[in-house]
């Protein structure tokens, strides 16, 4: 490469580079914990899948739905893996990886869909439009039970058996930070987020009712 | 002497249970019975019926497929579809019974588990959770906003406030599987009745519909956990029995 061509690679760089930063938005994040007011007497290692997404009340733009499509295999009379998390908007598919025919269907609004019967090698899809759990089921085995929760916002994550989590890259802005837990009542706070800045926020099911 | 006993046949067992004669005579009677219903009571209607899933067609059973004899294939276990098992018919528009109903937890060395495991109450009443064991259990109700900690013998109320499912869930102990003790209560939203293990049902004693309400079709819902809820109109005139044949059915 001559130094003028060099130069001239450089520059291009540095264009791309600056028109970058300037077209995205100022990113910050959110750690912490959740854990319930009854403590260690509900371990959330027994509840199942804990998680904690972002809303945005006061966002203007739709935030991006994902485009990759996630699957959930029906393999063994069983759906692998059992628990989804997915953004609102986003395509699930379903394929058929067993020798013999299945069904997907739930009746969970507003996501209920029915995929009918389809044998080994097909693969249907659902779309799901709205934020929410879908319990999912096949009409001929029992032992089928699958669960997805969609997200309003891609800002969401698993906490871990410890009850900590961390959400990654999330523009500057005021947010409502929730938990679903299909077995645990929610929690929701609101939370600011400043770039460059790691929010922390702990999060308590409280203990009510009774 | 003969008496009006059912005839009875000596089981292999030894036991003596009522025969296939017995049974047939139990059936007839049963039938002649519901043919001669009385009729409803004074300013009051009835809803009898029945209700029967039905399978797919063409759907292959294990034994009769090369495929089943892959082990995981051929021990999952199926869908019954020869008895709704437990299902609930209600009335939507009508005034709920309400009620309280009860269950309780109890424990094994291996499990934990809520009796009855399925329930029904009407909105408005209440489900009466009682600990069954000797010590203190976690319970959550998330539908209803209660997490609480139950001492043993004692009992925890939750209002049945909104229709639909209520389901409960005992989280302090891991249990096979990695599921948790579960009860679901469906909260009917009028006067409702558990279905028969036959799939019959039958609901007197039913009120009008409150006055100034536009239509006199009332919404029969049908609630089973495993299948999509079902819905139909049907015009209760007060003094009569309307009969309702309905099926769940998944595509």
């Amino acid at each position: 490469m001559t130094a003028r061509a060099f130069r001239a690679w450089v520059a291009a760089l540095v264009l791309v580079v600056a028109s970058t930063a300037s077209a995205a938005e100022p990113l910050g994040s959110i750690s912490g914990t959740v854990r319930t007011a009854l403590g260690a007497t509900v371990p959330l290692a027994n509840v199942g899948p804990v998680v904690v997404f972002l809303a945005t009340p006061d966002r203007a733009q739709p935030v991006a739905v994902p485009a990759d499509s996630p699957e959930i295999s029906q393999k063994g009379a069983r759906f692998e893996p059992p628990f989804l998390l997915i953004t609102a908007g986003q395509t699930v598919r379903i394929p058929n990886d067993d020798s013999i025919t299945h069904n997907a269907f739930s009746y969970s609004k507003p996501n209920a869909f029915d995929l009918g019967l389809y044998p080994k090698g097909d693969a249907r899809t659902i779309t799901v439009r709205e934020p929410g759990a879908i319990r999912i089921f096949c009409s001929i085995h029992k032992s089928m039970n699958a669960v997805i929760f969609a997200t309003p916002t891609p800002w969401h994550a698993l906490a871990a058996a410890d009850g900590r989590f961390r959400l990654a890259d999330v523009p500057a802005g005021h947010y409502v930070i929730s938990t679903w837990n299909e077995r645990l009542p929610p929690v929701t706070a609101a939370v600011d987020v400043v770039a460059g800045e790691a929010s922390v926020v702990s999060l308590t099911i409280p203990a009510s009712g009774g | 002497m003969r008496t009006n006993r059912l005839p009875l046949a000596a089981s292999r067992d030894g036991s003596r249970r009522p025969g296939w004669r017995g049974a047939c005579l139990a059936a007839s009677l049963v039938v002649s019975c519901a043919a001669s219903r009385p009729p409803p009571a004074l300013g009051t209607s009835a809803l009898t019926g029945t209700l029967r899933l039905v399978p797919h067609e063409g759907v292959t059973l294990p034994g009769r497929a090369d495929s089943y004899g892959d082990r995981a294939l051929r021990d999952a276990e199926l869908v019954d579809y020869s008895s709704p098992g437990f299902a609930v018919v209600s009335v939507a528009g009508l005034e709920s019974p309400r009620g309280t109903v009860r269950v309780t937890l109890r424990s094994t060395r291996f499990a934990s588990r809520f009796e009855p495991r399925y329930a029904a109450v009407g909105v408005g009443g209440e489900v009466a959770i009682r600990n069954g064991d000797d010590q203190p259990r976690a319970l959550s109700c998330p539908g209803a906003g209660v997490l609480t900690s139950v001492a043993p013998g004692a009992e925890v109320t939750v209002a049945a406030a909104r229709s639909g499912e209520l389901r409960c869930f005992a989280l302090d102990r891991a249990e096979p599987h990695g599921e948790a003790a579960e009860a679901t209560v469906y909260v009917a939203p009028g006067p409702y009745t558990v279905v028969d293990s036959d799939g019959g049902f039958v609901l007197d004693g039913l009120g009008t519909p409150p006055a100034g309400a536009s239509a006199p079709a009332t919404v029969v819902v049908v609630w089973h956990p495993r299948f999509p809820p079902l819905e139909r109109s049907v015009a209760l005139v007060p003094g009569s029995s309307e009969r309702l044949d309905l099926e769940l059915r998944v595509r």
